[in-house]
């Protein structure tokens, strides 16, 4: 495909490599369907551009580094990458863990991570467990002041919280500070008055195509980075399976055959809030006009 | 147990597309529901029913049709049935 048209998605910024990846040797990928290529140049400087219809390098787009990460835009972003606070503190452990390539809408991999009841079924004995099925109400907001959305008041059994600990009920609050990024924050299990941070930043290749890179902020002295990352991996390959299944694989933002309840309040919010940004990339209705 | 409330909805509507959501949702979840008012801003509309089902029912008119946009809704509970129920009643 080519680049989208879609002014809301190419004004956004994105996550497109960890800072450790970009080196001498330029590397290319895509973009909303735009194919961009990044590397160090001389006095190592970080650089991104358009590769244009002759392959060659075209204009320069705006980078960013951010949490571990190499960030760009395609259009003019109307405000800096979001702030994590959490990010700041010196003693936090920095976890990333390696891309993840699905066929499917980025969008719905936000839904998903959003979705607290698919839990006991896709992450048995991980992140859920029978018979602890229900998910207890919740609340879901557009935080207008800063636009973004939040869940808050969110619990859930979970039958190992991190790597080989024990389970219990675990707090949890969600955010989406752009359409294409969402974290939680978790109650860290060694330290309750500190939150934990698991983001998943996510690369929006096609429309139905995308890549995501889960990177964690912990409080976490214990566990072997290995572990980690193996604990996150194994979940993220558990997601692929059912993203990859959901039909269809763009996101739906009018809910015409589907019913959602109270459970799902997250994702009503965020379709509400893609409708009001008139995102159309990667949504079901992408060709048809928005208010 | 049964619940009569009634849903505001303020945004920007095509009321008569809006109107043909409230119906089909309605009927999806068999809930008798009868609409107060209808503009371009707000829409008020009075449904009888399960708890669980007036929420689906908010939740899924809350993202509406393609061409409206919900900005905000709340929910009131009142004691009355819904007048011109049998407008839009459906269900058994
Ligand atoms: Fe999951």
């Amino acid at each position: 495909m080519t680049k989208t048209t879609d002014i809301v998605a190419l004004d956004e910024w994105y996550a497109i490599a960890v800072m450790a990846d970009v080196g001498g040797n330029p590397i290319r990928t895509r973009l909303l369907g735009q194919d961009i290529i990044y590397g160090r140049g001389p006095n190592d400087r970080v650089s991104v551009h358009e590769v244009d219809a002759s392959g060659r390098p075209g204009a320069a787009l705006p980078t960013r580094e951010r949490y571990n990460c190499l960030w760009t835009s395609l259009g003019a972003p109307r405000h800096e990458i979001f702030r994590l606070a959490e990010a700041e503190e010196k003693d936090r452990r920095v976890v990333v863990c390696g891309w993840i390539k699905m066929r499917t809408s980025g969008l719905r991999l936000v839904e998903n991570f959003l979705d607290m009841a698919h839990f006991p079924y896709i992450h048995p004995n991980i992140l859920g467990a029978e018979p602890h099925t229900e998910v207890p109400q919740y609340a879901s907001e557009i935080r207008r002041d800063v636009d973004e959305v939040w869940a808050t008041n969110c619990q859930f059994y979970q039958p190992q919280i991190v790597a080989n600990g024990p389970g219990g009920m675990v707090q949890l609050t969600y955010r989406v500070p752009s359409p294409f990024v969402v974290m939680l924050y978790r109650v860290c299990p060694s330290s309750p008055d500190r939150l934990d941070v698991i983001m998943m930043f996510i690369q929006p290749i096609e429309e139905d195509l995308c890549r995501a890179l889960p990177v964690m902020y912990l409080i976490d002295d214990r566990s072997s980075q290995i572990d980690l990352l193996n604990f996150e991996q194994v979940i993220f390959l558990q997601d692929r399976i059912i993203v990859e299944n959901q039909r269809p694989l763009l996101l739906p933002l009018e809910p015409r055959s589907e019913t959602p309840t109270r459970a799902d309040l997250s994702s009503v919010v965020f379709r509400r809030w893609l409708k009001e940004k008139g995102l159309r990339f990667g949504t079901a209705e992408g060709g048809r006009d928005l208010v | 147990m049964t619940q009569v409330a009634t849903v505001f909805f303020v945004g920007r509507f095509q009321p008569e597309s809006f109107l043909e959501f409230i119906r089909h949702r309605a009927e999806r979840l068999s809930l008798a529901a009868a609409v107060h008012s209808a503009g371009p801003n707000c829409i008020e509309v009075s449904v009888a029913g399960d708890e669980e089902l007036l929420d689906a029912f908010e939740l899924a008119c809350s993202l509406g049709p393609i061409d409206c946009l919900v900005l905000d809704h709340h929910r009131v509970s009142t004691a009355e049935a819904p007048e011109r129920v049998g407008e839009y009643r459906s269900g058994p």
